[in-house]
């Protein structure tokens, strides 16, 4: 009887695994030797939590890949799932892969620290993820947690070496979630998939207050070791990188002066790249020579593709692979390669609908979201002229008027009360669009939970620290890399050796080189003779901080118009700041991650006097709109119509106690009047808000690029 | 036992045996042109057409033309295949048209075969294939295949910028490589050629093939007219080994994404090769800017003819500041001299200049004066109708007062 027993327990068993492991399928693999063979990959990257639509203001480059501000909103997870679906049933065979940073970048990842983004991204089909940078904002331990209770698709990353502890209340760690590389069987066609992680993760697990839980692995070396690995195994090899495209490209056999190097690229037929928030459309074509005959009669070139960032776009890459006449992949004369590809990057915009099913799994949370934090809350009103928008970047490259309204309002923040303010330029993810300013815009334009810290710093560490940023812009276009009030200074970004005040800081990575001519320096500086002796010389930047001047409104004014000229060096005969004292003692408002040393601000993480205010940039800028006056150019919100759109005549109910008048969710942009939406005043709308036009911490050259 | 468990488990219906997938292949092969070319000997597709004749196989996975008829490897019938293939051509780094639009042309292939199929190819360059496709067709298989390579030469700058028709409406914001992926290796000119740096600035610099006194580079050197490019990359222009690129220079190559950024054709996410160890930099082979003359206003193909290039401004009155120097530092020339409000208002009749970044200049000091010459890379906005001539003068060399 016991014998029984166990056997229909058995038989049970087998049917229940059976079933479950979705049934046993007799397939023949088909056999591709020899054949050209279509694959289409689907790519997203930076994602950045743009799980619900957004709304923004498409871009000259948006606007040229169809991102129309007509299909606003913008991005969403129901809609890439309809989109993935869509591209599954035009191809044969498929396969979605992400370049990272899925976290952080809206308010759904603040509320939910990550576990929205995970289990959207595993119902929707994502097939392989490198893990990026921001994947680690809450520290290695969340991260083991949700993947670990919600992930259903792997995470990779070839260059990190695990040293993260056992989470407790899992038994888990990131070394037990995650792989070098995934191979995948797409039908018959054997793809190897390596995930390159980048070295930013580091500052971003500092940042969550962990210990980092890993050591970087050179990415080449990563690279190579992996890809002679899988090479002879892989039909194609696809590397999947959060590394930015200048480290995708440093991959490439154009980047490294010996020909006879070994190049870890030579055998990797793709990059999926991601981090930069870049579209390279078309793809770029990297030099891939392994020497081998084939690539003497043929170009051999690794593709590298980037898919933009913010849930804008879903990449679509359709490849034709011939397939390895004999089946030796790790013979460079016989191996499978690509012979054509075509890719575009579809816009994640409001002509596509959602996914039931997706938009079904996501109502849950955008109903908690909505009760925790007003997200439709609105405090003020964009009103620039015309289309414009305050920007985070302003055209000069200098100091920009979103820039501005951050730092003054760390500086002014009660209890901070600061003589100026620092805060990176990359900390501001979005610009002020016109209309309404949300709750939900500031925690898209303020995603990191960042506070203020207050610091005393000599003169000397402003200077140094302003050196800093001329050197860091000076590789960036020379385009700010800081953002300030209370301060300004000219960011040479090239000086002119021969002229009356050529930059003399010695380059921080060559202290000790010593240097007869230029080219014995590092590229980019030049050697600074003017000691005359060879044996003391030493390599300066030609980037540096020149004319600093406590205050603001330094720069004169135009006698007509009364307006500060941005472009007009400060003259010390007739301004009422004050020039630097190296021997001075200032007090300073920085946000936390610099004063970490994050983005290299390693001045600021040296100085012990620190004093972290617990106030976050987010809500320190909310008060600080909040106080501005509900006027633009003289005109009272109360009288300033809003044309946003034209949902004139729709249909509404009101929100208030009459159903027929007074703000709707039906038409918020407009006033429900009798039933119908009709334009009304920002008053109307959003009550007492205030309004900020293009004059208020306009761009007025605190920040003066200066090429000499 | 076991194998009791196993029927057991299979008599519940949980196990099922697929068709065998779909293994067709598609073998293409060019019956014309007879040379293909190979990587040091390339044909020149820059022409207003390219025939080309090319036959079409489908083999199942046993080598058996897909007629229909037997199969002497398994003696089973080969699948009758008979559809529609759309037909794509790939050339710098992009496929022509892409997938959603209508392909260049459409073979019927009927059992299995499609011989001799004659059409036109747009003008091309750098190794091409063709790419054939079912997936478009009524009932697709899914199945693709691409011809050899035809090995066409590689663009030079002009064949970036010139308009494929100079008299259209759109030449001035549509190239003919737009959204391609290129890569110039050196001058039209041959040996007497030269790639010269003609400006530097924070997000990029230019390049114009000029036409140098020998095969030494010997100066002076001049251009031709759509000879120019624009290579934005983003940062500080830099080589291969991460030299920085300098005015004078000469490069041997850049290699990047077209793309017309409001009219200007401009090179994105750019390479740029220097091979040899030391850069050779002359700025004697800068070609002279050419002298803008008034009647350019009212034939703006001129001005793309120039496009990337120096132009020198002889004679022009600085306007007054407007809302557009707050906004975009921009400061305004009346090439006519007078400096009235009609004409300074009027942006098809006036020429703009970007100073700041590059030269320490109060252009309000500058308002009502004359400007005996004024010489600028050329990078102009062209959406549409509108039209902007805005000028980048490189330092206070370029810019002469009276």
């Amino acid at each position: 009887m016991r014998h029984q027993r166990i056997t229909w327990v058995g038989v049970a068993a087998i049917c229940l695994a059976t079933c479950l492991s979705g049934c046993l399928i007799d397939e023949d693999q088909p056999d591709l030797a020899g054949q050209d063979v279509r694959l289409t990959i689907i790519h997203t990257a930076d994602i950045h939590s743009r799980l619900f639509p957004y709304n923004m203001v498409p871009n000259t480059f948006d606007q040229a890949y169809g991102l129309l501000p007509v299909n606003a909103p913008f991005g969403g997870i129901a809609r890439i799932s309809t989109m993935v679906k869509r591209i599954r049933v035009s191809s044969e065979r498929s396969i979605w892969l992400d370049s990272g940073d899925a976290w952080e970048g809206a308010a759904i990842f603040n509320e939910f620290k990550g576990e929205a983004e995970i289990r959207a991204l595993s119902l929707a089909g994502m097939e392989g993820e490198v893990l990026g940078n921001h994947e680690f904002d809450l520290g290695t331990p969340q991260l083991v947690k949700e993947l670990n209770a919600w992930s259903q698709f792997p995470h990779l990353v070839a260059d990190y070496a695990w040293e993260d502890p056992v989470d407790p209340t899992t038994g888990m760690s990131l070394q037990d979630l995650t792989t070098p590389f995934q191979m995948y069987d797409v039908d018959g066609l054997k793809i190897g998939v390596i995930g390159l992680g980048n070295e930013d993760t580091l500052l971003s697990s500092y940042m969550g207050n962990t210990t980092l839980g890993f050591r970087p692995i050179d990415p080449g070396t990563a690279l190579q070791q992996y890809v002679a690995l899988i090479r002879p195994m892989c039909d194609l090899v696809v590397v999947l990188s959060h590394l930015g495209l200048d480290d995708d490209e440093g991959l490439s056999s154009s980047e490294v002066d010996d020909p006879n190097a070994s190049l870890p690229n030579q055998n990797v037929d793709l990059i999926l790249g991601g981090h930069l928030h870049i579209v390279t459309n078309p793809p770029k074509l990297l030099p891939a020579d392994d020497g081998s005959t084939y690539c003497q009669n043929n170009d051999c070139e690794t593709l590298l593709v980037h898919s933009g960032a913010f849930a804008k776009y879903v990449g679509r890459l359709d490849l034709v692979v011939h397939v390895s006449d004999n089946g030796d992949n790790s013979d460079p004369e016989h191996r499978s390669r690509i012979t054509s590809y075509a890719y575009v990057n579809q816009p994640v915009d409001s002509t596509i609908p959602d996914d039931p099913t997706m938009a079904n799994f996501m109502w849950p949370y955008s109903v908690q979201l909505n009760q925790d934090i007003d997200l439709n809350g609105v405090f003020s009103y964009v009103d620039p002229p015309g289309t414009a928008t305050i920007d985070r970047n302003d055209a000069s490259g200098g100091d920009s008027q979103l820039g501005n309204l951050v730092a003054r309002a760390m500086q002014l923040q009660q209890g901070v009360d600061a003589q100026f303010a620092f805060t990176n330029s990359l900390g501001i993810r979005a610009d002020f669009n016109r209309g309404p300013l949300t709750n939900e815009q500031m925690f898209n334009v303020f995603p990191f939970e960042n506070t203020i810290v207050v610091i005393y710093m000599s003169g000397q560490e402003v200077k140094d620290t302003l050196d800093f940023v001329a050197q860091e812009s000076s590789l960036r276009g020379c385009r700010s890399q800081l953002q300030q009030a209370g301060i300004t200074w000219d960011m040479v970004c090239r000086d002119d050796p021969t002229g009356p005040s050529p930059c003399t800081s010695i380059d921080p990575g060559s202290p000790d080189t010593v240097c007869h001519v230029d080219t014995d320096c590092p590229s980019g500086d030049r050697c600074d003779v003017t000691a005359g002796d060879a044996t003391i010389n030493k390599c300066v930047t030609r980037a540096c901080a020149q004319n600093v001047y406590i205050g603001d409104s330094c720069r004169p004014k135009d006698p007509n118009t009364g307006l500060i000229q941005s472009d007009s060096p400060v003259d010390p005969t007739t301004t009422s700041c004050t020039p630097l004292s190296l021997d001075g003692l200032y007090r300073v408002a920085v946000n936390n991650y610099i004063a970490a040393g994050g983005s290299g601000f390693i001045v600021l993480q040296r100085n012990t006097s620190q004093q972290d205010t617990g106030v976050s940039l987010r809500d320190s800028l909310t008060v600080f709109l909040r106080q501005q006056p509900a006027m633009c150019d003289g005109v009272s919100t109360s009288s300033i119509l809003d044309f946003t759109d034209t949902e004139t005549s729709k249909v509404c109910k009101a929100t208030g106690s009459d159903p027929q008048n007074g703000p709707s969710t039906d038409c918020p942009s407009h006033m429900c009047v009798s039933g119908m939406c009709a334009q009304g005043t920002v008053q109307q709308l959003w009550g007492n808000v205030s309004c900020l036009d293009e004059k208020i911490e306009a761009h007025d050259g605190r920040i003066r690029p200066v090429f000499q | 036992m076991n194998k009791a468990l196993l029927a057991l488990a299979f008599a519940f219906g949980c196990t099922t045996t697929n068709p065998e997938p779909k293994s067709t292949q598609l073998v293409v092969t060019i019956g014309s042109p007879s040379s293909l070319g190979d990587v040091n000997n390339r044909l020149d597709g820059s022409g207003s057409g390219n025939p080309v004749t090319i036959s079409v196989q489908a083999y199942d996975e046993n080598n058996c033309l897909e007629n229909g008829s037997a199969c002497a490897a398994d003696g089973g019938p080969a699948p009758d295949y008979t559809t529609s293939l759309g037909v794509y051509t790939h050339y710098l780094g992009t496929l022509t048209p892409y997938l959603t639009g209508s392909p260049l042309t459409t073979i019927n292939i009927t059992h299995g075969q499609a011989m001799n199929q004659s059409f036109m190819l747009p003008p091309v360059y750098g190794p091409t294939t063709i790419w054939l496709d079912d997936d478009s067709s009524a009932d697709p298989e899914f199945v693709a295949g691409t011809s050899p390579t035809i090995w066409f030469r590689d663009p030079f700058t002009a064949d970036l910028q010139r308009p494929t028709n100079p008299a259209s409406i759109t030449a001035l914001d549509v190239g003919p490589v737009d959204n391609k992926n290129i890569t110039v290796n050196g001058s039209q000119f041959g040996s007497n050629g030269r790639l010269v740096v003609t400006s530097v600035f924070s997000q990029g610099f230019t390049v114009a093939d000029v036409q140098c006194q020998d095969s030494a580079g010997t100066p002076p050197c001049m251009s031709t007219p759509y000879g120019f490019m624009d290579v934005f990359s983003y940062s500080a222009p830099q080589d291969q080994e991460l030299r920085y690129i300098v005015e004078g220079e000469v490069i041997d190559g850049y290699a990047g994404g077209v793309s017309e950024f409001d009219g200007l054709t401009e090179l994105g996410f750019p390479q740029s090769f220097v091979d040899e160890d030391t850069p050779d930099v002359n700025p004697a082979r800068e070609p002279p800017a050419a002298v803008f003359d008034p009647s350019w206003l009212s034939n703006p193909i001129m001005f793309e003819q120039n496009e990337s290039g120096m132009i020198e401004v002889d004679n022009t009155v600085v306007c007054p500041l407007d809302s557009d120097y707050t906004t975009y530092n921009e400061w305004k020339l009346d090439p006519s001299g007078q400096g009235t409000a009609a004409i300074c208002g009027n942006d098809d009749d006036i020429i703009i200049v970007v100073t700041a970044g590059t030269v320490d200049i109060d252009p309000g000091m500058l308002v009502g004066k004359t400007l005996s010459r004024i010489v600028g890379n050329l990078r102009p906005i062209n959406i549409g109708s509108f039209n902007a001539w805005i000028i980048y003068p490189r330092s206070m060399a370029d810019i002469t007062t009276q």
